[in-house]
């Protein structure tokens, strides 16, 4: 009996010790290998682009959903039918996950949506393919809404939602703010502090083209004039909640929720002054075997053709200037309003300086919520 | 040793006799435990002494940081009030268990029990529905005129509470109950008999005994209550967070797997201090039984 205990405990303190030995080992291999399969993929991208030939099928991120249903109808059919590959849809994969793929050299989805932080240096060098720009025509996309490592397929914006039965209706984004004239409850996104500071710089008079650098104490002293009255909401569809039962009064929310809450009937309007566009950035993860085959569905995505596509059925931007949109909703597009004051915190400038400080940014955010 | 026995056949044909160890039938077991469990887990651990760079780098960060240690108090403290409001009411409710007939007894544990079998998110997604502004109690009482304002029920440490104590009340009630039920009522009469009060024989006579059951109540329950995450997610303040709303965040928004992996080895020391400390004063093999109701 002694004996077998033994083994047996000798195998377990065995196996930790080569758990503790194995991501070492991985972590040292994966570096080597995709830098080997980005040098060759930069070699044949040029003279051998379109005669490499296409993979099988890829794995694009869906996440399902009424959105999902119109992204499958216009970027995913779309690509199979002008290039014979077959798309497989996979779900959602956060910075963690993509960190995860590329580390470990094992690709679960060809196309994902990286968040700001990893579109710019140093995190795009490290996790994303550079985009295969000879298949897109830059001069076609909006101002600010690609960078080296990703482009945008779409735009979505943060705009100013409001209750219409909770009393009269504010005029500008720095009601916002205003609780002495608006009291009520304020709704505001609790993981995107780019988005919460950059609003808060807005409504302290700061214009659009000076946030940078970005003055995150002044904007904490702005949003300590609300601190009470905020409840911070951690996913779009717990937001658009708060909105459609009246928790709060105002919010800061993706405006296509706003414009869906307000098509259904729910007595909420939209306030366009001060939005904060952003990219639904998509990107392929470093040295994946597939990323020839993922350049043309991004490049495809980003066509004319396609890329206007999903407004028949969803609310948001294009990315792409030329692309043909649906005349009924072009009222409820971000972009439809920028005679009005506006930030896209997606280009490269913005994203660039939130990649640099990420630390600095989300510590005193952190911070200044917990207080 | 029988013709019929295949082992001391196999033993002769092999020339020696070889018995197999029941404890052979561990190993499928172990392994799973060893694959699934104690592998990630050594990873973690490796990960946190060695992302983004090898030391303890993270674990100073982690306690240079005002907003970490805020967490770690606040994790602690509400755990604790939570584990108090549970045994007061579990109390309670064991007592009325104890004295109620067998038909009333039996539905009092069912209540308690069956939901359970109820998945963790829709209970606090339904507590969630009843303690906001625009939830059921509010809006009663703000039609029924007693308020003119909502009253802050959710989004505080009020909401983590009520939420903890509705989940852990089973874990609470049933290692309670169980002591109680042991207490032989001959020595209460005996106390009776003696000339005390109804409440000294509650005092001196029940209260001490039911104690054992208390504590490993409250021992299961506070352990578990340090490791919630769906209930301070869903019914605390963004601001207020528990350790695993911490290491969420690290890990899924900011994909710092070391800091979010020393966070995560703090809870688990935090956890198994806990239990350390309180193997000096509660029998933990008897804790675990009771409170399965000896399943």
């Amino acid at each position: 009996m002694f004996k077998y205990k033994f083994l047996v405990l000798v195998v377990l303190v065995l196996s930790l010790v080569v758990a503790s030995c194995a991501p070492a080992a991985t972590a040292t291999v994966a570096p080597t290998t995709a830098v080997a399969t980005t040098a060759a993929t930069e070699a044949a991208a040029s003279p051998a682009a379109t005669s490499a030939p296409l993979a099988a099928s890829i794995v694009y991120t869906n996440t399902g959903g009424d959105w999902g249903t119109c992204s499958a109808t216009a970027f995913e059919d779309t690509f199979t039918k002008n290039f014979g590959v077959k798309v497989i849809e996979g779900p959602a994969v956060d910075d963690g996950q993509l960190r995860a793929m590329v580390d470990t050299a094992n690709y679960t989805e060809d196309v994902v949506f990286p968040s700001v932080g990893f579109v710019v240096d140093p995190l795009g060098a490290k996790y994303l393919e550079p985009i295969d720009y000879n298949l897109i025509d830059k001069s076609e996309l909006l101002a600010g809404t690609y960078t080296k490592y990703a482009v945008a397929q779409d735009l979505f914006s943060f705009a100013f939602g409001y209750r219409t039965d909770k009393g009269p209706a504010p005029t500008k984004w720095e009601d916002f703010f205003d609780t002495t004239n608006f009291p009520g409850k304020r709704g505001l996104v609790s993981w995107d502090y780019t988005t919460v500071i950059i609003g808060a710089l807005l409504a302290d008079g700061v214009a659009p083209d000076q946030l940078l650098p970005l003055d995150y104490n002044r904007a904490f002293k702005k949003l300590d004039t609300i601190k009470n009255d905020i409840v911070w909401y951690d996913t779009g569809s717990a937001g658009q909640d708060l909105l459609a039962t009246g928790e709060v009064r105002f919010i800061q929310l993706y405006a296509n929720r706003i414009t869906s809450l307000k098509e259904s009937g729910s007595p909420v309007d939209i306030l366009w002054d001060g939005q904060i566009i952003q990219a639904d950035y998509i990107g392929v993860p470093k040295g994946d075997p597939n990323a020839a085959t993922a350049m043309k569905f991004i490049a495809n995505d980003v066509s004319a053709d396609v890329n206007g596509l999903f407004t028949n059925c969803e609310t948001g931007a294009p990315s792409n200037t030329k692309a043909t949109i649906n005349a009924e909703k072009q009222k409820d597009f971000p972009t439809s309003h920028l005679d009005q004051r506006y930030v896209i915190s997606s280009s490269e400038e913005i994203a660039t300086y939130v990649a640099q400080h990420a630390d600095e940014l989300s510590n005193a955010f952190n911070e200044w919520k917990g207080n | 040793m029988s013709e019929r026995n295949p082992v001391s056949r196999f033993s002769r044909a092999i020339g020696r006799t070889w018995h197999p160890s029941p404890a052979l039938l561990l190993i499928p077991g172990l392994l799973v435990i060893l694959f699934l469990f104690l592998w990630p887990l050594g990873q973690m651990i490796y990960f946190s002494f060695t992302d983004p760079t090898v030391g303890f780098a993270n674990y100073v960060r982690f306690f240079e940081t005002p907003s970490e240690i805020r967490s770690l108090i606040t994790t602690m403290e509400v755990s604790f009030l939570s584990t108090l409001i549970c045994a007061i009411v579990g109390y309670l409710y064991s007592y009325t268990m104890l004295r109620s007939s067998k038909t009333v007894s039996n539905l009092l544990m069912v209540a308690v029990v069956l939901p359970m079998g109820v998945s963790i998110l829709v209970r606090t997604f339904s507590l969630q529905a009843i303690l906001r502004d625009t939830g059921i109690i509010n809006q009663t009482l703000l039609n029924l005129g007693i308020i003119k304002q909502p009253l802050p029920l959710i989004r505080n440490s009020f909401a983590v509470a009520v939420g903890i104590v509705s989940m852990e009340l089973p874990f609470m009630v049933l290692p309670m109950y169980n002591s109680m039920v042991q207490i032989n009522n001959k020595l209460l009469l005996a106390g009776e008999g003696l000339g005390a009060t109804p409440l000294r024989v509650f005092i001196d006579i029940f209260f001490p005994l039911s104690l054992p059951g208390v504590l490993a109540g409250s021992l299961i329950v506070f352990v578990s209550s340090l490791a919630y995450y769906i209930v301070p997610q869903l019914l605390g303040s963004g601001g207020q967070l528990f350790l695993s709303q911490d290491i969420a965040h690290w890990v899924q928004d900011q994909a710092e797997f070391g800091y979010g992996a020393a966070i995560g080895v703090i809870l688990l020391l935090l956890t198994l201090g806990t239990l350390f400390i309180a193997s000096f004063f509660i029998n933990i093999d008897k804790a675990l039984t009771q409170s399965t109701g000896g399943k």
